[in-house]
C-alpha cells in the first residue's frame, strides 16, 4: 500500500478540480476522524486534499445578518467569537463538546457534519438553529440545510468533486434561543449515546412562535422532529406542551441497540434530554 | 482503639522517613527524557508486527507466509512453527507459578487460536509500514469452532471446550471429561449452613462484575537483539526484567547467563506487566533476521491480547445475629479467567473474608475459561470480585437491623491475634483503626443531599515480600550509589533512596539510585504484590548497614583504635578513645582513602523477605443519581488505609488515590464487551470507558500508620488494598441514593436507569 | 512434631483429605520431604505452588529452623499485582 499523496491547494477551485481527478480522494480538515480512521485502516484513501490552506476556509465572517463560518475553522475558534457565541450558544457549546480541547484545537464543525456519524455532537445544534451549508463543486457552488448533508452512517449527500466550504447560521431571531445536550456515561470524552438540540422564538407574552428540536445518535441521521416543534408553537412551553413534545422525540427516534446504550434506554433519554433542552433554550430566549 | 491522631504516638521520629522530597526521576519524566518501551533504540533495528486472530477459537490448518517474505524490506516472518515445541513445564515464578507451554502458546499460537486478538504470525522488515503491509499478506486458513464467553457458555453441557487436556482440578475425583473448569477451590470452617439456618437476619444474592483492563498508559513493547553466538539482548518496559529472563530462557531453551534483560522506565503495569506477550517473539525474529528488532503493542492490541482482570459472578448468603455478628457466609464465585487458567481463585477465595472475623463460612470458587484473552494480575488480583458482594451483603444486613454502616464493620472487623479463614493469627493489622479514623472523618459525618447517597466499604490485600538484591556502592568522594533490580513502577526510587539516606543518617540529594539490568545485579522478583518498599527496601536497608560497619572498621584502622571505640552519628565515623576522641571522618573522607585501606566501599545484600503483613482499607463514597437518567456521579470519595510507615507519603497517598480511581472506574463504567462473533467490541479508550479527570471527585486520603514490626522502618505494601474496595464502595452508595441493590456491575447509566423503572 | 494443616486443594489430592498430620522436620526443606513421602507429588507441587505459614507467620525461607512443635498451614500461593 503506497502511502496517499498529500494536497495542499490554495483555492476553492483548485481543491475541487483534486478532488474530481480522483475518485478515492479525500479531504482533510482537522483529520480527527479522518487520521484515526486512517491508521486503523478504516480507508485507504490514494490522496488527501488539504483545506486549511485555502484563503477564507478558516475564520468567522458576518454575513447577511448572520455568521458564515470556514470549513477548516477550529471548534474552540467559535467560542472566541463572541458575536456567534452570543447568537448561538447551543451551536458553539455542541461544537466544544467534542473530543478534549485537543482534539477541539483541530476538529471542525464541517468535518463533523461531513464524517456523518449519527452521534455527532455538533450537528443536531446546527439542524435546530436552522444552518445551511454553503458546498462547491466543479459545476459551481450549491447551498443546502445541514440536515441534508448526510444521509446514513459515514454517507453525505456530496457529490463527487464536492466540498464544504462554509457553514452559514442566521442572525438570531428577536426572542430567539438555543441549546444542546448529549447523554454520555463519562462526563467528557465520549460519543453521545443520545443527543438533543432545540432552537426556539418566543414572543414578549412567552408563548413559542416558532421551535425546532433535533435528536441524534437515535437514527441512522440527526432527525429534525418536527411535530415536536409543532407540540410547543403555540404554548408557553407548560408541563403539558412538553410532554407531548417529548413524545413525538421519543416517537420519532428509531435507535439501535449497540455497545453504548439499549434502544429503550435511548428512546426514554431522547425525551427527557429534549426536554432539558427546550428549557434551556427557553432561559436564553427569556433573556434575548 | 482509637485512630492514630498523633503520629509519634505509633512511630519514632525520623529525619528523611516520613518527608515529601522530589522523586530523582522526576526532571527526567517531565522532560521526556526518560527512555520507556518505544524509545529504546538500536543500532541497525528492525521494526516488527504482529499479525492476530480475528476468530476467537479456530483451528489453524495453515499459514502461508511467502507473500510477506517475497514484500521488499522484509527480513523475517515467523509463526508458531518458530517456537520450540514445549511440553507442559511449570516454572516456579516466585509469587506464583506458570505453565510454560501456556506462556509461550499465549505469545504465538500454535494449532489453535483461543481469543480474538491472538497472535499467529509475525514479521520484522525495515520500518514499520513495511512490517504492518507484510503482516496483512500472511494467508492463515482457519478452521472456526464453536466459541464461548461467558460462564454460563463455558459451563453448559457439551460446550466447545478449549484444551482438550484439562481436566478441573480440585474436585475429590478427577472428572471424566475434560471442560472449561480449570479449578475448584474451597476454603471455610466450622458449620456455615447450619449458623445461617439459625441466623436472626438472611441476606443473598448473586452478584457479578466484568473483566477490565489495567488500563496502562504504555502500551507493551520491547527491542530484542540476537547475536550469532547465542548472546540475547532485550530492552523492555516491565514490572520485572527477571520476570522476562525466566520465562523467555524457559520459553525458547537458552541459557539464563545468556540473556540480558534491560529494564526500562514503565509507563503504568498495575499486574498487567508480569507476564510476557512481545519478548519471545522478538527474540526469534532477531534470531531469524540476524538483527535487532522492536515490537510494540498498539492500544487495540493491548485490550484485545493483554491484561485484563477476570469478571466474576458470585452467588452469596450471609447470616447475622441481631447485634449484627455476622455468624455464617456461603460463597460461590466463578472467575472468567479467558483462554488460560488464571491466578485470581485461590486469592479470591482467601481474601473475601479476610478482613472479618466469620466463625461459620465456605467459600468455593472456580476458574472457568472462556474464548477471551488470557488475564492477568491487576492490583489486589482476585480480591475485589470476592469482597464485592461480601461488602455490599453487609451494608444490607446493616440496613435490615439499623445498624451504622462503619458499626457493623467494627463488630466483626479482624483484629490483630484473631485466628483466620486461613488459620493464621492476625499480625500488627490496622482494620479497626482504619474504620475508627473512617468515622471520626468529616466526610463520614456531612449531610448529604437530594438523590445522594453514602457507601462504606473494606478490603483488604495479603502483599508479598520474597526475594531481592540490593547494592550500595560509595564513590570516592562519599557519595552512594544504591542498585537495585526492582523497576519503579510508583515512587520507589525516592523510597529506595530515602531509607538508604535515613539509614546512614545523611540528605536524601547524597544518595542516587539506579535500577540494574539483569546481568549487572543479583536476582529480584518483579515489582509487583506490593512488595518492592517491603522486600527491596529491606535489602537496601541492610547493605546500607554493611556500609556502615565496613566504614567504621575502617576508620577504627585509620585511627588505630577497636572498632567497639566508633560510633556512627550523623554520617560519619566519631572517635571515642584514643589521641583522636573527639574527632570524626566523614565518609567521603574514608571513601578518599580507600585505596590505602581495604578497597573499594561496596555491600550486596540478597535476601529473601519475611514477615510480610497485609494491608487494609476502608472507603467512603457519596455518589448522586439523576432520578430521570441513571447518570452516578461520585460527589465525594475519602480513602482510608493502614499503611505500614508511610516512607514518601505523596506516592503513598497517589496508590491509594489510583487504585480507588480505578476502582470506582470497575464499579462504574468500564468492562469488556464482544459482539457476537466473539470480536471485543470496544477495544480502546473511547468504548472502554475509564474514568477521566472530571468524572472525579478529589480522592481524599487517610493514612493510619501501624508499623509492621518486620521492616526496620515499619513498611507494609500499599498498592493493591485500595483498589478492593471501591466496587463494594460505590454500589452501596448508588443503592442509598436510589433505594434499591443493583447487584451487577458496572453501573451504566441505562442499567441505574432500568433498575430505577423497574422499581417505581 | 510439627503439626501439619494440609488445606485445600493439596488435602484431598496428595493426602486423602487428611486435616492434621505429625511430621518430624527440621525445616521447611524437611517437612516437604516427609510429606512428599506420605503424598508422593507433594514435593514438586510444593515448589510450584504451595505457600507455608509456621506459627502464623507466612515463611518463605526454607531453610529457616523447625521448633518441634510448630503448627505449620500449607495453602495455595497466590501472586499479586
Ligand atoms: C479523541 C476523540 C474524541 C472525539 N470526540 C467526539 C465527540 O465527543 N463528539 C463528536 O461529535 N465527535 C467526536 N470525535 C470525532 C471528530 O473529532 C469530530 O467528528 C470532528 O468534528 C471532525 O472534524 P475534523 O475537522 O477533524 O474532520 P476530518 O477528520 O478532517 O474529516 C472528517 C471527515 O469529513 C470529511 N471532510 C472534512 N471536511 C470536509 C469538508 N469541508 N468538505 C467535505 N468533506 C469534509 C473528511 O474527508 C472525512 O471523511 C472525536 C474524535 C477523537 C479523535
Amino acid at each position: 500500500m503506497p502511502s496517499p499523496q498529500f494536497h495542499s491547494p490554495e483555492t476553492v477551485e483548485q481543491a475541487s478540480a483534486l478532488l474530481a481527478a480522483n475518485p478515492q480522494a479525500r479531504v482533510l480538515a482537522g483529520g480527527t476522524d479522518l487520521i484515526v480512521q486512517l491508521r486503523s485502516r478504516r480507508i485507504a484513501p490514494t490522496a488527501i486534499v488539504d483545506i486549511k490552506r485555502i484563503a477564507g476556509m478558516s475564520g468567522i465572517r458576518a454575513a447577511d445578518g448572520g455568521f458564515a463560518i470556514g470549513a477548516a475553522t477550529p471548534c474552540t475558534a467559535l467560542k472566541d467569537d463572541k458575536a456567534l457565541a452570543a447568537a448561538w450558544p447551543g451551536v458553539v457549546e455542541a461544537a466544544n463538546l467534542i473530543g478534549s480541547v485537543q482534539v477541539r484545537n483541530r476538529a471542525t464543525m464541517a468535518g463533523n457534519l461531513c464524517n456523518a456519524s449519527p452521534a455527532a455532537d455538533s450537528v443536531p445544534a446546527l439542524v435546530a438553529a436552522g444552518a445551511t451549508v454553503l458546498i462547491a463543486g466543479p459545476s459551481g457552488q450549491r447551498e443546502v440545510p445541514a440536515a441534508e448533508v448526510t444521509s446514513g452512517p459515514g454517507k453525505n449527500t456530496l457529490a463527487h468533486g464536492e466540498f464544504v466550504v462554509e457553514i452559514r447560521l442566521p442572525a438570531r431571531p428577536q426572542g430567539g434561543g438555543d441549546a444542546y445536550l448529549r447523554s454520555i456515561p463519562r462526563t467528557e470524552m465520549d460519543i453521545a449515546v443520545v443527543g438533543a438540540g432545540a432552537a426556539l422564538v418566543l414572543d414578549a407574552s412567552g408563548t413559542c412562535t416558532s421551535a425546532r428540536i433535533s435528536i441524534g445518535a437515535v437514527a441512522p441521521t440527526v432527525l429534525l422532529v418536527e411535530a415536536a416543534g409543532a407540540a410547543l408553537v403555540g404554548s408557553k412551553l407548560d408541563d403539558a406542551a412538553l410532554e407531548r413534545m417529548a413524545e413525538a422525540v421519543r416517537v420519532a427516534a428509531k435507535p439501535i441497540a449497540d455497545k453504548r446504550g439499549t434502544v429503550e434506554y435511548r428512546i426514554a433519554m431522547a425525551g427527557v434530554l429534549a426536554k432539558r433542552v427546550v428549557e434551556i433554550a427557553r432561559q436564553r430566549a427569556e433573556k434575548a | 482503639m482509637n485512630a492514630p491522631q498523633d503520629k509519634a504516638s505509633f512511630k519514632p521520629a525520623y529525619d528523611v522517613v516520613g518527608t515529601r522530597p522530589v522523586r530523582p526521576d522526576g526532571v527526567e519524566k517531565v522532560t521526556g527524557k526518560a527512555i520507556y518501551g518505544t524509545d529504546h533504540v538500536a543500532a541497525g533495528m528492525l521494526h516488527g508486527a504482529i499479525l492476530r486472530s480475528p476468530h476467537p477459537h479456530a483451528r489453524i490448518r495453515s499459514i502461508d507466509t511467502r507473500k510477506a517474505e517475497a514484500l521488499p524490506g522484509v527480513k523475517a516472518v515467523v509463526t508458531g512453527a518458530d517456537f520450540p515445541s514445549l511440553a507442559s513445564l511449570e516454572v516456579s515464578l516466585g509469587e506464583g507459578s506458570g505453565n510454560i507451554a501456556a506462556i509461550s502458546r499465549n505469545c504465538m499460537a500454535h494449532e489453535k487460536v483461543l481469543y480474538d486478538g491472538h497472535a499467529v504470525a509475525a514479521v520484522a522488515a525495515t520500518s514499520a509500514v513495511i512490517a504492518e503491509e507484510a503482516a496483512a499478506l500472511i494467508e492463515v486458513e482457519y478452521e472456526v469452532l464453536p466459541h464461548v464467553l461467558t460462564i454460563d457458555e463455558a459451563l453448559a453441557p457439551g460446550a466447545p471446550v478449549l484444551h482438550e487436556d484439562m481436566f478441573t482440578k480440585g474436585l475429590p475425583e478427577k472428572p471424566a471429561e475434560p471442560s472449561n473448569a480449570a479449578l475448584c477451590f474451597t476454603v471455610g470452617r466450622g458449620e456455615p449452613d447450619a449458623a445461617i439456618a439459625a441466623a436472626h437476619t438472611v441476606v443473598s444474592g448473586r452478584y457479578s462484575a466484568l473483566a477490565v483492563h489495567q488500563g496502562y498508559i504504555e502500551p507493551h513493547a520491547c527491542v530484542a537483539s540476537y547475536n550469532a553466538d547465542g548472546q540475547v539482548q532485550v530492552w523492555a518496559s516491565s514490572q520485572g526484567a527477571f520476570m522476562i529472563r525466566t520465562l523467555c530462557a524457559s520459553i525458547l531453551g537458552i541459557s539464563q547467563a545468556d540473556i540480558r534483560v534491560t529494564p526500562l522506565e514503565i509507563g503504568g503495569g498495575f499486574g498487567g506487566k508480569t507476564k510476557v506477550y512481545l519478548e519471545p517473539v522478538a527474540i526469534v525474529l532477531s534470531r531469524k533476521s540476524g538483527r535487532p528488532v522492536r515490537l510494540a503493542m498498539s492500544r487495540a492490541d493491548v485490550f484485545r491480547a493483554s491484561g485484563p482482570a477476570p469478571g466474576v459472578v458470585a452467588d452469596i448468603t450471609v447470616g447475622a445475629d441481631a447485634d449484627g455478628t455476622i455468624t455464617g457466609v456461603v460463597m460461590e464465585f466463578k472467575m472468567l479467567s479467558g483462554a488460560n487458567p488464571g491466578n485470581d481463585t485461590h486469592s479470591g477465595a482467601m481474601s473475601a473474608l479476610a478482613h472479618y472475623n466469620v466463625a461459620n463460612c465456605r467459600v468455593t470458587g472456580w476458574d472457568v475459561l472462556c474464548n477471551t484473552a488470557a488475564t492477568a494480575a491487576y492490583r489486589a488480583p482476585g480480591a475485589p470480585q470476592t469482597i464485592f458482594p461480601v461488602e455490599c451483603c453487609i451494608d444490607e444486613i446493616a440496613q435490615k437491623l439499623g445498624l451504622d454502616p462503619i458499626d457493623i464493620r467494627l463488630k466483626n472487623a479482624a483484629r490483630p491475634g484473631d485466628v483466620g479463614i486461613m488459620g493464621m493469627p492476625a499480625g500488627e493489622i490496622g482494620y479497626a483503626e482504619c474504620l475508627e479514623a473512617a468515622k471520626a472523618h468529616p466526610h463520614y459525618s456531612a449531610p448529604l443531599g437530594p438523590n445522594q447517597g453514602r457507601g462504606i466499604a473494606g478490603g483488604t490485600w495479603g502483599n508479598y515480600g520474597g526475594p531481592s538484591t540490593a547494592t550500595v556502592n560509595l564513590g570516592e568522594d562519599g557519595s552512594v550509589l544504591v542498585t537495585t533490580g526492582s523497576p519503579d513502577i510508583g515512587g520507589s526510587r525516592a523510597a529506595m533512596a530515602m531509607m538508604a539516606a535515613e539509614t546512614l543518617e545523611i540528605a536524601y540529594e547524597q544518595v542516587r539510585v539506579t535500577i540494574a539490568d539483569t546481568s549487572s545485579i543479583g536476582f529480584s522478583m518483579l515489582t509487583g504484590g506490593s512488595r518492592t518498599t517491603f522486600a527491596t527496601g529491606k535489602a537496601v536497608i541492610l547493605a546500607c548497614e554493611e556500609i556502615i560497619a565496613t566504614l567504621r572498621a575502617r576508620a577504627a584502622v585509620m585511627w588505630s583504635i577497636d572498632v567497639s571505640q566508633t560510633e556512627w552519628r550523623g554520617g560519619a565515623v566519631h572517635c571515642l578513645s584514643g589521641d583522636k576522641a573527639g574527632t570524626s571522618l566523614t565518609m567521603g573522607q574514608i571513601a578518599a582513602k580507600a585505596g590505602f585501606s581495604g578497597g573499594p566501599i561496596a555491600a550486596e545484600v540478597a535476601l529473601n523477605a519475611q514477615g510480610f503483613l497485609p494491608g487494609f482499607g476502608v472507603h467512603i463514597c457519596d455518589t448522586e443519581v439523576d432520578p430521570e437518567t441513571g447518570h452516578v456521579s461520585v460527589t465525594r470519595y475519602t480513602v482510608v488505609q493502614d499503611v505500614g510507615t508511610a516512607i514518601h507519603p505523596d506516592y503513598v497517598e497517589g496508590q491509594m488515590q489510583g487504585g480507588a480511581a480505578q476502582g470506582i472506574g470497575w464499579a462504574l463504567n468500564e468492562g469488556y464487551v464482544y459482539d457476537k462473533a466473539g470480536r471485543m467490541d470496544n477495544p480502546g479508550f473511547l468504548d472502554y470507558r475509564m474514568p477521566v479527570c472530571s468524572d472525579l471527585p478529589m480522592i481524599d486520603t487517610v493514612m493510619v500508620e501501624k508499623p509492621n514490626p518486620a521492616h526496620p522502618f515499619g513498611v507494609k505494601g500499599v498498592g493493591e488494598v485500595p483498589i478492593v474496595p471501591p466496587l463494594g464502595a460505590v454500589a452501596n452508595a448508588v443503592s442509598r441514593a436510589i433505594g434499591l441493590r443493583v447487584h451487577d456491575l458496572p453501573l451504566t447509566p441505562d442499567r441505574v436507569y432500568a433498575a430505577m423503572q423497574g422499581k417505581s | 512434631m510439627a503439626q501439619v494443616h494440609p488445606l485445600a486443594p493439596f488435602a484431598g489430592q496428595f493426602f486423602g483429605g487428611a486435616q492434621v498430620l505429625d511430621v518430624a522436620a527440621s525445616n521447611l526443606f524437611a517437612l516437604v520431604d516427609a510429606l512428599d513421602k506420605l503424598g508422593p507429588g507433594f514435593g514438586e507441587d510444593a515448589v510450584l505452588r504451595a505457600a507455608f505459614a509456621v506459627n502464623g507467620m507466612m515463611q518463605t525461607d526454607w531453610s529457616a529452623p523447625l521448633a518441634p512443635d510448630a503448627q505449620v498451614m500449607v495453602f495455595p500461593r497466590v501472586a499479586g499485582g
